[in-house]
């Protein structure tokens, strides 16, 4: 773990710790840093990157990731606001007519841990829902509301998508 | 200026309202455990989301303001956590889905065992 890296994780449990808080006084920040230090060592090795199945090396943050993580949120927001909506249509409709079904979707995601956020993501977009992973063969098992509306295709492509701009988050 | 706040929030909270009563809507009218997870998962997190910012919008510190932005990002950081687990907990207790169309899950578990 670089020494900017775990300065990074430092401060960033610290300024948690000041928005918890919300108290700037010195008994305060000394509790804080105290704290911060305490947690800082109980999860570093989390953080650091692993040789073993895991990712081979920690990404790099820069200019080009920060833009892409600020077009990411308004996008994210969005589809997460589009998914509300259908579910509450669906649900208020005269009647409930569902055709759900579940697919295996395969991804090729290069790590874990952006398995798991794709896994997650597409639990929060309109009309699916990541009932399983399969991690060793990178498949994702997505349970889908209504499949006859939107289609089995239809959904495959809206995930590739989804594992496009979280390529170009983590790459 | 504090007008367009109130205005703002309460809109912003009126409608996340209405999210978590379409969601429980959902949740009594849907028909398998699946789909009602789907409702409580998506609709009622878009709701809580809606009426934290509206509450962030409205806090009258900034403390209030950070709080509840931390909460709507750990919302949204567990929800689908949950959701993925109550759901698979289910389908490996042998509930089957009602209705389906597709269930390649099945057919993948079959495989393996």
């Amino acid at each position: 773990m670089s020494f900017f890296k775990a300065g990074a994780l430092w401060c960033s449990l610290m300024v948690l710790w000041i928005s918890l808080t919300g108290r700037l006084d010195f008994g305060f920040l000394a509790v804080g840093i105290a704290v911060s230090t305490a947690v800082f060592r109980l999860v570093w090795r989390t953080f650091s990157p692993r040789h073993e199945g895991g990712r081979l090396e920690s990404p790099r943050i820069g200019f080009a990731r920060l833009m892409a993580f600020l077009c990411f949120v308004p996008c994210f927001l969005w589809d997460l606001l589009k998914a509300t909506w259908e579910v509450s249509l669906l649900a208020l409709a005269p009647k409930v007519d569902l055709h759900s079904g579940i697919i295996r979707v395969n991804s090729d995601v290069p790590d874990k841990s952006s398995l798991v956020f794709l896994a997650n993501l597409i639990t929060l977009t309109p009309g699916t829902l990541t009932l399983d992973a399969d991690m060793s063969r990178h498949d994702l098992f997505v349970h889908v509301l209504d499949l006859r509306g939107l289609g089995t295709e239809a959904v495959r492509s809206d995930i590739s998508d989804l594992e496009a701009r979280i390529g170009r988050l983590f790459s | 200026m504090s007008v367009f706040i109130g205005l703002l929030s309460s809109f912003l909270m009126a409608l996340g309202l209405f999210f978590a009563f379409a969601s429980v809507v959902g949740l009594i009218r849907f028909p398998d455990v699946y789909t009602r997870v789907h409702a409580g998962t998506k609709a009622l997190s878009g709701g809580a989301m809606l009426i934290l910012i509206g509450v962030a919008v409205r806090a009258p510190s900034w403390q209030g303001t950070v709080k509840s932005v931390l909460i709507a990002l750990f919302f949204l950081a567990t929800n689908p956590l949950a959701s993925h687990a109550i759901s698979r907990a289910c389908y490996r207790h042998g509930i089957a889905p009602y209705g389906t169309v597709l269930d390649e899950y099945g057919e993948a578990m079959e495989d393996r065992t």
